[in-house]
């Protein structure tokens, strides 16, 4: 169980120590001039355990901490214990920057899948509210008053 | 059970040298934590964003912005689809005060 919480701490911490430099790639030549990538970097993770069993959490509230109902443990048995945990990471290329003869600026870098979509989202949207606002017009122009 | 903690901070990168050049490279750092290994449970959410870049050139020192286009983007539309269902909700709400009258 200890060790479990060593463990989960020692994940804990290493998003402090995030090395920025992984945010720029390495400069590339080409022909006169140097592209350099820039990219977004995001990731995470989660970890968990638990104690279950006879000798795990206490029944009642008052009872004894996890791990010190030795009485419930001698008469019952071991508690079981459980972890799991997971981790994801993403980089997004969002500009390059080139440094070239004529001097030096960034180009961005932008995703037209992702745009694209969105769009069709923004345009059924819009559809579903003008909708009902050209139904609510028509409405009060041409519809029997109360 | 730790309530989750959000931390943001401007953290430089190492110097870029090409040729005359010197690139300096500053990123925005957002981490957000939460949970105790003593509880159970934690999680750990670490996001780095490059902002800016201060370019050292032999005629001076200039500032240069890494834009974020694609998010620019995404946020206007975001705007506009906010916009458009709050201007609707004022027409409909004009429109059926009109036809009571």
């Amino acid at each position: 169980m200890e060790e479990l919480k060593a463990l989960l701490e020692k994940i804990g911490s290493v998003g402090d120590e995030i090395n920025v430099d992984a945010v720029f790639g390495k400069p590339e030549t080409v022909g006169d001039r140097v592209l350099i990538p820039v990219a977004e970097i995001t990731y995470g993770f989660g970890a968990g355990l638990g104690v279950g069993g006879p000798g795990g959490y206490p029944e009642e509230p008052g009872d004894e901490e996890v791990g010190e109902s030795r009485e419930r443990q001698e008469e019952h048995g071991e508690a079981a214990v459980g972890g799991g945990g997971g981790a994801g990471g993403r980089a997004r290329p969002i500009a390059y920057i080139e440094v070239g003869p004529d001097g030096t600026k960034v180009e961005p870098i932008i995703d037209e899948q992702k745009i694209a979509l969105a769009g069709i989202l923004l345009s059924a949207w819009a559809i579903a509210w003008i909708a009902p606002t050209l139904m609510a017009l028509f409405n009060a122009l041409f519809a029997p008053r109360e | 059970m730790q309530m989750p903690v959000q931390k943001i901070r401007v953290v430089a990168g190492t110097p870029i040298v090409v040729g005359e050049r010197r690139l300096l490279p500053s990123v925005l750092v957002t981490t957000m934590a939460g949970g105790d290994a003593g509880t159970g449970g934690l999680f750990r959410f670490v996001k780095a964003r490059p902002v800016s870049l201060v370019v050292e050139e032999p005629e001076g020192a200039r500032w240069l912005e890494i834009p974020n286009t694609t998010e620019n983007i995404l946020s206007q539309m975001a705007i506009a689809g906010a916009g458009i269902a709050l201007l609707s909700v004022l027409l409909m709400g004009l429109f059926h005060l009109a036809r009571k009258r």
